[in-house]
């Protein structure tokens, strides 16, 4: 045999046996796969088990929340997996803007959703389309939470008289100013009323303190927007709405057309700046952080971030004090977790497997309310449980940023939102727009709250 | 010649001003941005703001990358590390799945999009000419009012939250416009070439693979380029059917990063300057290809 086919014949038994090898490879990967997918597993002694052996019966949990700490919210996950192994909990998120056209896309397409965070403006329209369940039905110990939690909290989850949920986190509406601002044009205390913000407001922008010292989110895509105006009706011991859902903030008297009057008349002596019918809440805040504004109403945990010395120039400066108004009452908000039909439908393992995740997420685990505490103490978050405000390590995080006692007095001044019904929300969207035309006088105040009021009449009847 | 196409001299400095005012309109933005990424958040919010940053750092930069919490607010108190945005970390993997999104969808365009503009632009056949019509209509539909029925059928077809949801979607998005894109552009080139391969014996497919394909570079450069735009900045269906990091994509975790309270406007620039990156690398890349494909017909 010549070199060459020696060579040759070398070549070809090399190719061969590659070949030999490739074909054992690959049929071991296949049947590896086969077995894998069947549900066996690796042992660490490289045996197969089948999966019966391995795996308890888990409970899958689909849980919706909106984009906001994500990382943070797996922790609190993984923790809860850990104390209970049969329950797997799969996080998914949407952002906050979108939240609520996605869970309408999810429910309309019943995409799994067993748990997710729902919110007060939305609970009447997603309990009445189906969507979640009253938790007392099924877990009557829910009640046991009421007594130790914020009464506009409890309203916040309620609907025909029933809880469906415990509590994410829930705020008020605050009034927060710089006090450094105050100071360097000789004012002596935060106002009491509205006719002082003004007053207090021009002195500030005569002394040059401050161009425009009142900063509000009052864009039409902010939801706080209407939270603001209600907070500040409610500040004047106004409501909105009658019991019986009649709006009642067209009629003479109303502190709502004072508030909108006091609006238009700021924007017009230059004391609120013109960028409020566009800004929303981060805009807003990046104002007072750049030192540019002197007063706001924003959520407490806004607090936080213009006295956080990482991202704000005046640190340290802002202080909060009672809503001004006759009453200094202030709206209150509950964002809190619920249980889906789906999740029912499913069976009481999804059933009790929810129930799990929520009272560990929003209620006690031995005892304590160990994530309500973890929201506020990482991240500032405004909570319902009472107990919470005489917590050390939260009175500690907290008067970083906030006199507590003070915060204390508004949350016992908080009312939940009147009016709240399944039709709150649209009609919501619509009265941000009608309360802009009004702000800037494009219509008068009277015709802008009529058209409001009939508007809600109209879904009213409607519905 | 060329002073006769475009006038005087002074004609010339006009245009070339307009040409530096335009560019200067569209970079500004981009620089700004950029010089933001650099800068810490104290700095950023400054009245009157630095147009010469004072101080710059990688920090924000680092943050993204590898989890360590910024300097500026290290310094600043251990719980201040706690309120930086989370949602920032999660830019480098939004920015990947939006990378293999849109070059699956710049690649499906070609491989679709190229038959059937041929197609439309040699042969004659009933309904050719309502079709093209159908194509420029289908444009008007607002996307939200089929935003549900895309959804419904993702979800039944259990895809919600993959990658194969969001490039058929994007496929359905972006195959008309570049299907008639083409069309008109295989119209301009001549038929002799065809005619002549034709008479060799060459099959259609063989005409289209091997003669007008490789003619056509620079426009199938530019409709691949603007289907994969399109596709990377795609934000509406992307927030609808992804719902984990394992699908988002760039603009949906750059809106995340934007509409929180934690929001940070170094975090923002930063995120911003990763999302475009690529983008302005490819464009950049293939730039003339791109440019003599949306020209190729002026020229003309």
């Amino acid at each position: 045999m010549s070199e060459i086919n020696k060579h040759q014949k070398k070549d070809s038994m090399t190719r061969r046996e590659l070949i030999r090898q490739g074909v054992a490879l690959g049929v071991g990967a296949s049947a590896l796969g086969v077995l894998v997918r069947g549900g066996a597993t690796l042992t660490p002694f490289g045996g197969l088990k089948p999966a019966s052996a391995v795996a308890a019966p888990q409970t899958d949990l689909n849980f919706l929340v909106w984009t906001y700490s994500v990382e943070t919210i797996q922790e609190n996950l993984n923790a809860f997996q850990k104390q209970n192994p049969s329950v797997k909990v799969n996080l998914k998120d949407v952002a906050w803007g979108e939240y609520h056209s996605g869970v309408v896309a999810r429910m309309t397409a019943k995409t799994p959703t067993d748990v997710l965070y729902g919110s007060d403006h939305w609970l009447h329209e997603w309990a009445s389309a189906g969507w979640i369940v009253p938790l007392e039905d099924t877990f009557p110990q829910i009640r046991s939470y009421v007594p130790e939690l914020a009464p506009f909290s409890v309203q916040g989850m309620t609907y025909k008289g029933k809880l469906y949920g415990l509590p994410y986190y829930s705020d008020t509406i605050d009034f927060m100013y710089n006090v450094r601002h105050l100071s360097r044009a000789g004012i002596k205390g935060a106002p009491a009323s509205w006719a002082e913000l003004a007053s207090q407001a021009k002195q500030l922008k005569a002394k040059g303190v401050s161009r425009f010292p009142v900063a509000l989110a009052f864009s039409q895509s902010e939801p706080f927007s209407s939270e603001i105006f209600t907070a500040m009706v409610y500040s004047e011991g106004g409501k909105l709405f009658d019991a019986d859902f009649n709006p009642v903030f067209a009629e003479a008297g109303n502190p709502a057309t004072k508030v909108v009057e006091w609006v238009r008349q700021g924007l017009r002596d230059g004391i609120i700046s013109p960028d409020a019918l566009t800004a929303s809440e981060p805009d807003v805040l990046k104002g007072l952080q750049a030192g540019t504004h002197t007063y706001t109403f924003l959520p407490s945990y806004d607090l936080a971030d213009l006295n956080n010395p990482a991202s704000s120039k005046v640190a340290g400066q802002f202080r909060m004090a009672l809503v001004p108004g006759s009453t200094h009452n202030t709206v209150g908000y509950a964002r809190f977790y619920a249980l889906t039909k789906m999740a029912q439908d499913r069976g009481p393992e999804t059933t009790q497997a929810g129930w799990k995740l929520i009272e560990y997420l929003g209620g006690k685990t031995n005892g304590k309310y160990l994530i309500a505490k973890k929201w506020a103490v990482e991240k500032g978050l405004g909570f319902a449980p009472i107990p919470l405000l005489d917590d050390p390590d939260v009175r500690k995080a907290f008067s970083k940023w906030v006199n507590v006692d003070v915060l204390r007095q508004q949350v016992r001044l908080a009312k939940g939102k009147d009016g709240l019904s399944p039709f709150y929300g649209v009609w919501e969207v619509k009265a941000r727009k009608e309360l802009q035309q009004a702000y800037i006088g494009k219509q008068p105040t009277a015709s802008a709250l009529r058209a409001l009021s009939n508007e809600w009449m109209a879904l009213k009847k409607k519905s | 010649m060329t002073t006769a196409r475009f006038g005087s001299a002074f004609a010339q400095r006009l245009v070339a001003l307009g040409c530096v005012g335009v560019v200067l309109w569209t970079l500004a933005p981009i620089a700004w941005i950029s010089l933001a990424s650099l800068q810490t958040e104290r700095d950023i919010i400054q009245v009157p703001p630095y147009w010469v940053p004072r101080a710059m750092t990688l920090d924000n930069y680092g943050y993204i990358f590898t989890g360590r919490i910024p300097q500026a607010m290290v310094s600043a108190g251990a719980s201040s590390g706690s309120r930086i945005s989370q949602e920032a970390r999660r830019l480098l993997r939004a920015v990947g799945n939006s990378f293999i999104v849109a070059t699956l969808v710049g690649a499906g365009n070609l491989l679709v999009a190229v038959p059937a503009s041929y197609a439309l632009s040699r042969f004659h056949f009933r309904g050719s000419s309502w079709y093209e019509t159908l194509i420029i209509l289908s444009r008007l539909i607002p996307i939200p009012a089929i935003a549900i029925p895309y959804y419904l059928m993702v979800s039944k077809a259990n895809l919600v939250d993959t990658h194969l949801a969001l490039v058929l979607i994007h496929l359905a998005l972006t195959l008309p416009i570049v299907t008639w894109f083409l069309a008109g552009y295989f119209r301009d080139f001549p038929r002799s070439l065809e005619e002549a391969a034709a008479l060799d014996g060459c099959s259609t497919l063989r005409i289209m693979t091997r003669i007008l394909v490789p003619l056509a570079v620079p426009g199938l450069m530019a409709s691949a380029a603007l289907a994969f735009m399109t596709s990377y900045s795609e934000f509406f269906f992307a927030l609808l059917v992804t719902q984990t990091i394992r699908a988002q994509t760039a603009p949906v975790i750059l809106a995340a990063i934007g509409n929180n309270q934690d929001v940070s406007l170094a975090l923002i620039a930063v995120s911003t300057v990763i999302a475009i990156a690529p983008i302005a690398v490819i464009t950049l890349a293939f730039r003339h290809y791109i440019v003599r494909g949306y020209t190729i017909g002026v020229e003309k």
